[in-house]
């Protein structure tokens, strides 16, 4: 744990007028990994991010219980166009004491990116400090894309985490991605008029086509694939440095972690988004997670026609609304609040 | 040695409340001259923001106190992009410089800058004497081209969605002109914001330079910007103190999942060295 770094003092200075009333924070914090043994060098270094605390009271009652943003491995804590900085903004004016930072190796983290599988140092030390500054005794996570599946596959190490939004979490090994992809693309393109006006007048290649798809069957349906080799297109686009979402247990980690969890989940789901497509089929597919949503425990909604990102202002309004409705769900079976 | 401290904060600059990080040289190595880094736009700042992080980190080292900072309407700075324009973000490189000045003691200000922020960094230094050096990455042929290519992606967003068939660049600046606004990729332009791109586009590669200059591009051979090479080229001719070095790795601004340019960095911080802009003391 370290210190929190706060707003300039302008006087120190001596060169700035006072700042506007201040609801946000920039903050910094050490990571502590003598709980789990040597982690490669992370021990000690910094990391840093922006604390967005209520500037007006709430509501009477209970305090809402604070929120913790955690990244996706290509991004900033600021999120894809802004998108983090943007909803934090947003449940900071609800009354929601809300942290967004960056994990090692990420935006301003010190030390080395190690993979959404390896983001627990990070993810408790920025929780460790969120409740050193307020005073709760859990908090909810908020995450987008393999943020999602490092919360995943942290939370139910952690029972400070109460709840969690998971917005699209990536699961695409290469068996998930094919599979989606022959649903979501492939099935609907032959429904398509223009497929086969194309197909009618050569403007499609058919042994490309029918070799792609083969080749897609063969990886959806046919079992795992060897692993891919050094400076393959599917591993390197695979997202982790070390190609660790070309491997098949990624959706075993994420799903078997919100089912470990044992407490709410409620994961916004983007329908222009194969990888939130692709979790949806997970998801409904049976087994424990089609049980845990029957029970409630589990549940999911969907921010109709966004992408994987939420780049329009009108899903970022609907991730929103949709974040506060599952919020407030939350915190009729949540007492968070010390 | 041990590395040097750094530092998050937020500062007041041009009206607004902006974000800066700090970066100070290793303990033993004083920093009598220190840089501000100016990022570049869109998401090409949240795509280079660890590998930028990590070349300042190498700057540290090499003796030189670097202020990153985040312009109004970006990053975690106040205010949204559509409120925003580059001539106030001009004044906030100006604030930026101060508050370097104050944190570190630095008699002198460098400026480094990537994309459209070198391009910011040149016109903010230009027509100045006391500018010690300037570190541009891969600077923009124009401010006017860019905007016009950028807006040119909710096209083929809305194309990708079956939508807006008919759709021009010429549209768009249109409904810009008309105090509009254009979503794009997630980002709001507005008229401010496209004027003042269009208003400052005339600047964006001057015919002198104020102070020795390091000019870095990045990408593969065929994907060289010519006219910046051209430009670079012309200066160098007429005597500029220009050194530019072309590197092949890729264009990480626009790439995901890249976290550091290790050879950019090191050249750039090899050149800093090399001019003197740090000394090593005792201590």
């Amino acid at each position: 744990m370290g210190s929190a770094v706060s707003d300039m003092n302008p006087s120190a200075t001596g060169v700035n007028a006072p700042v506007t009333p201040a609801s946000e924070t920039a903050v910094e914090f050490r990571l502590d990994d003598r709980r789990v043994g040597d982690r490669g060098g992370l021990e000690g270094r910094g990391l840093f991010g922006i604390l967005h605390q209520p500037s007006r009271p709430g509501p009477a009652g209970p305090e809402p219980v604070p929120v913790l943003m955690v990244n996706g491995g290509p991004q900033a804590r600021i999120g894809a166009h802004r998108s983090y900085v943007q909803i934090a903004r947003h449940l900071a004016g609800l009354g929601y004491t809300v942290l967004r930072f960056d994990y090692a190796g990420l935006g301003d983290g010190q030390g080395d990116f190690v993979g959404y599988n390896k983001a627990a140092p990070s993810i408790r030390a920025a929780l460790d400090f969120l409740l050193s500054r307020v005073p709760a005794q859990g908090a909810y996570l908020w995450s987008l894309c393999d943020g999602a599946a490092a919360s995943s596959v942290y939370a139910p190490h952690d029972a400070r985490i109460l709840a969690m939004v998971l917005s699209n979490p990536y699961v695409f090994s290469d068996q998930v991605r094919s599979q989606t992809y022959i649903k979501h693309y492939y099935l609907q393109r032959v429904m398509e008029k223009d497929f086969w006006v194309k197909a009618v007048t050569g403007g499609l290649n058919p042994f490309k086509v029918i070799g792609g798809f083969t080749e897609l069957f063969r990886k959806a349906f046919m079992g795992k694939r060897k692993a891919p080799a050094r400076g393959d297109a599917t591993a390197a686009n695979a997202g982790a440095p070390d190609g660790s979402f070309a491997k098949a247990d990624v959706k075993e980690e994420v799903l078997g972690g919100v089912c470990r969890f044992g407490k709410r989940v409620h994961f916004l789901l983007s329908t222009d988004d194969l990888t939130a497509m692709g979790f949806k089929d997970l998801l409904l597919g049976g087994g424990e997670t089609a049980r845990l949503l029957k029970t409630g425990q589990l549940s999911y909604s969907e921010i109709a026609g966004s992408d994987h990102t939420f780049s329009t202002p009108g899903a970022k309004a609907e991730v929103c609304a949709q974040t506060r409705a599952a919020l407030e769900g939350f915190s009729k079976t949540v007492q968070g609040r010390s | 040695m041990e590395p040097g401290r750094e530092e998050v904060f937020f500062f007041e600059g041009n009206g607004k409340r902006l974000l800066g990080f700090l970066h100070l040289p290793p303990k033993g190595k004083s920093s009598a001259q220190g840089v501000v880094y100016c990022h570049p736009f869109a998401e090409e700042k949240n795509l280079s923001h660890a590998v930028t992080a990590r070349a300042a980190r190498r700057l540290a080292e090499a003796g030189i106190a670097v202020l990153r900072f985040d312009f109004s309407g970006c990053g975690d700075s106040e205010g949204e992009l559509d409120q925003s324009d580059a001539s106030a973000w001009l004044a906030e490189i100006a604030a930026a410089e101060q508050v370097l000045r104050a944190k570190t003691g630095v008699k002198q200000v460098g400026f480094w800058g990537l994309r459209s922020g070198a391009n910011l960094a040149l016109m903010h230094a230009q027509g100045r004497r006391d500018v010690p050096f300037l570190i541009l990455w891969q600077p923009l042929p124009g401010l006017a081209d860019f905007l016009r290519i950028f807006l040119r992606q909710s096209i083929s967003t809305a194309l990708a969605k079956g939508q807006g068939a008919k759709l021009t660049v010429k549209d768009l600046t249109k409904r810009l002109e008309e105090g509009g606004v254009v979503e794009v990729i997630g980002y709001p332009i507005g008229k401010r914001l496209y004027e003042s791109f269009m208003a400052l586009d005339a600047r964006a590669l001057p015919g002198e330079l104020p102070c020795p200059t390091y000019m870095l591009t990045v990408g593969p051979p065929e994907m060289a910007p010519l006219k910046v090479k051209n430009w670079a080229a012309s200066l160098q001719a007429a005597g500029a103190p220009l050194e530019a070095l072309h590197d092949e790795s890729e264009p990480f601004w626009d790439r995901y999942w890249r976290w550091d340019a290790p050879a950019p960095a090191e050249a750039t911080a090899a050149w800093a060295v090399a001019r003197g802009t740090s000394t090593a003391v005792a201590g």
